[in-house]
């Protein structure tokens, strides 16, 4: 348990203990109380430090440090008894002289106390023997390290919950605070300790704190993994991968000093693996995911000491990517609402172009100095017409019965206007079909523009048939011998009628006309899914 | 006092047709000969190729591009044109094409009397509009479109013009010089009875023996000059240096 560990990045070998004398004076296992640790440490002569030597022993206790038997210094007072112990931080350097390291064995004493130590199991000792400037050095990276990911983690956060719409509205915002707030936690608490001195049974519980955030900032992450891969039920998927990560991480001694080392290791193979599951179907963002997996996995394989830091830039990374995408969607969501306003606009447009409006006008002027009953009919009729037309715009949808209602009435203006008799026959029975509104109104204004007034009476039949998924209407005109009727016009209804059948039911339609046995026939096919 | 005016009137709404009709009876009482009334577009052509027609009340769906050709069609023949239309924004293009005049819908009776009156000045020859520009040409089954800073010059001949552009190709017009004359922009210049030319397309005006007058063309053209316009011409050349 207890270790001698060799620090990286100093050149050539720093510390080289005797292979074959085993430091008999203490076990693997540390006992809660008072106890010594006594390790032989042999000095070959190689060491490019040797000038400037010094020792970093981190030790979750009260203790003591000698060096063949000379007193180098203190961190707090160890004692017998509990009461006796003056406790003190876990971790400092104790300056060596330049003699003290001879060629040949020497003696490293440890004399210790951990009465308040819950289990034995947060007990350890690590000790290093280095190079002065190499200690300032860490100090001086880790402080940096713990300062600017704690700045920026908390502008970043706090720009996500202040800003609404930067990475999206509601639960977005908060995941990535969330995901800002939980590293810079994660960074403070795994680095403070070395760089503020706190008595050492903070450790203990900075090290139980440690996993409810890890385990945070680990859900948080994988739950932003699979938003980005479109996966359903998320939440379940989230719970599933972090229940499986943590039994796969148990057995490695989960408190250990880098419990989340391997947990994040295990996190970014599973989401790499879910990326490549993805990249198979091509779903969702997987690039992202499995480019963010494959970086966090490089910087653990680098340096498991700049964990912290890459999920920091993780996060950083894919709340960018969401703000970005966030943008786009408003964009998008933005010019849906245009285009149902200039659809409804369109409508009113269609159904009070100047043919219909002056036309209509110029009869009600005929009408009203010659006949003024007739005229009186016919305002009323076409009032008729404006209410239903009216309770229809402002909706994007309405009942296959409520157009066919406004057809009628639409017919009624028109058969006083022209003195044709005109009639809208329904073949079978009417299915509850949404459909955008004014196109079968606008249908038939067509097919009466395209049809012959000299006929005294003009039928037009009109049979919706279901389907499986969707709809057949068909609508039938008499057409007048001597008109040619052109295909489908490129008239402003048309569009109309396009358009609005694309915002409803996006490529899932079709429309043709053609003219066979002396009709001219319309016919709109929706077919969804 | 004009000629009485033989009427077309092409209307597809039945009410509406009734009423052209009432408020032209009022209007012009004795000074309307006639007064033909047809639902389709095809009969309104058959009339006019077939009956001698002075004026047709033409209603026309300018909606689209199909108005405008039809439009075209229409100014081709000898018979002015008024039209009457739902789309009153368009009345700016429609006088492009010579029309006499534009009457939106709903037609108002005072409006349709100026429209007529105007129709009646500009047959009987007393009325310059000047807001052609284009000139519109039956070849066969199609007609033809020439925008009027194509042309040369136009020849009267009887009842029908020939128009003559600067790349020499004849068409042949129905309407008279004088119709023509009025439609036609400020630039065109009646330079003898049966010679109108676009000041532009002048080059000299040269003196022949005998005091004789005659225009020089740009395309090297001589054209006579009529010797009671000599002074208009000049005018209009040294206004336009």
């Amino acid at each position: 348990m207890a270790q001698i560990q060799i620090i990286q990045g100093i050149e050539g070998v720093i510390f080289d203990a005797s292979p074959d004398e085993e430091p008999v004076e203490y076990s693997d296992q540390f006992p809660v109380g008072a106890f010594t640790v006594r390790l032989e440490i042999g000095i070959s002569g190689q060491e490019n430090w040797r000038n400037d030597p010094a020792l970093s022993i981190s030790l979750p206790g009260a203790y003591e440090v000698y060096w063949d038997g000379r007193l180098l210094g203190a961190l707090g007072v160890p004692g017998q008894a509990a009461a006796d112990e003056i406790p003190g931080s876990t971790q400092s350097f104790f300056d060596l002289r330049a003699d003290d390291i001879t060629v040949g064995l020497h003696m490293l004493e440890i004399r210790a106390s951990n009465w308040r130590l819950i289990s034995p199991d947060s007990a350890y000792l690590d000790v290093y023997l280095l190079q002065k400037r190499a200690i300032d050095r860490d100090l001086v990276q880790r402080s940096a390290t713990v300062g600017a990911v704690t700045l920026l983690g908390v502008l970043v956060a706090v720009f996500f919950i202040a800003f609404e719409g930067t990475v999206g509205t509601g639960v977005h915002r908060f995941v990535f605070a969330g995901l800002s707030f939980g590293t810079v936690a994660l960074t403070m608490l795994a680095n403070l300790p070395e760089i503020v001195a706190a008595p050492y049974y903070w450790d203990q519980y900075r090290d139980i704190g440690i996993v409810p955030i890890a385990a945070i900032v680990f859900s948080l992450l994988a739950y932003v993994a699979f938003r980005f891969l479109q996966v359903k039920r998320v939440f379940l998927w989230v719970s599933v991968c972090m229940i499986s990560v943590l039994i796969l991480s148990l057995p490695q001694s989960f408190l250990g000093a880098d419990h989340d080392t391997r947990v994040f290791v295990l996190l970014a193979l599973f989401c790499a693996g879910s990326g490549i599951w993805a990249a198979l179907k091509n779903q969702g963002r997987w690039r992202s995911v499995i480019a963010a997996s494959v970086v966090g996995l490089i910087s653990i394989q680098m340096n498991t000491e700049s964990l912290h830091l890459f999920l920091f830039f993780i996060a950083c990374a894919l709340s960018l990517q969401a703000a970005t995408e966030y943008r786009s969607s408003q964009m998008f969501t933005r010019e849906k609402k245009l285009n149902a306003a200039r659809l409804e606009l369109e409508l009113l447009k269609q159904s009070f172009q100047p043919h219909f409006l002056m036309n209509t006008l110029a009869a009600t002027q005929e009408l009203i100095e010659t006949a003024p009953a007739q005229a009186s009919k016919f305002i009323e009729a076409l009032a008729f017409e404006f209410q239903a037309l009216l309770a229809m715009t402002g909706k994007s949808q309405v009942t296959l019965k409520e157009e066919i209602d406004l057809c009628q009435r639409y017919l009624k203006v028109m058969e006083l206007r022209l003195e044709t008799r005109l009639t809208l026959e329904i073949a079978g029975k009417v299915p509850d079909f949404m459909i955008p509104p004014g196109i079968l109104h606008t249908l038939l204004e067509n097919a009466l523009s395209h049809n012959a007034h000299d006929l005294v009476e003009v039928p037009f039949l009109l049979t919706v048939k279901s389907t499986v998924n969707g709809i057949v209407i068909e609508l039938k005109a008499p057409l007048a011998a001597e008109i040619k009727p052109s295909p489908l016009s490129s008239g402003a209804g048309t569009r109309y009628i396009e358009a609005s059948l694309r915002e409803s039911f996006g490529d899932h339609w079709t429309m043709e006309a053609k003219s066979a046995d002396g009709y001219w026939q319309t016919t709109v096919t929706i077919e969804l899914f | 006092m004009t000629q009485p005016l033989k009427i077309l009137s092409i209307e597809d709404e039945p009410i509406i047709a009734r009423r052209v009709k009432r408020l032209c009876r009022e209007i012009l009482g004795k000074q309307m000969a006639s007064f033909q009334h047809v639902a389709s577009l095809e009969l309104g052509q058959a009339a006019l190729v077939n009956d001698k027609v002075d004026l047709v009340l033409l209603d026309l769906n300018l909606n689209g591009e199909d108005g405008f050709s039809l439009l075209r069609e229409f100014t081709s023949y000898p018979a002015q044109t008024i039209i009457i239309s739902a789309y009153a924004d368009k009345a700016i293009e429609a006088f492009e094409y010579g029309v006499v005049d534009f009457v939106a819908k709903p037609i108002g009776k005072e409006r349709l009397e100026k429209a007529l009156s105007r129709a009646s000045q500009r047959i009987a020859g007393q009325r310059i509009d000047k807001t052609a520009r284009f000139l519109s040409f039956r070849t066969g089954r199609r007609t033809e479109i020439v925008p009027v800073e194509e042309i040369a010059y136009l020849k009267g001949a009887d009842k029908y013009s020939e128009v003559i552009s600067i790349d020499k190709t004849v068409r042949l017009h129905d309407k008279t010089l004088s119709q023509l004359e009025a439609m036609l922009p400020a630039n065109f210049v009646r330079s003898h009875r049966s010679y109108i030319v676009p000041k532009e397309r002048i080059a000299q005006i040269q003196t022949s023996p005998g005091s004789k007058y005659e225009l020089v063309l740009l395309s090297g053209e001589y054209l006579p000059i009529g010797r009671t316009r000599l002074a208009q011409i000049r005018e209009h050349l040294d206004a336009s240096t």
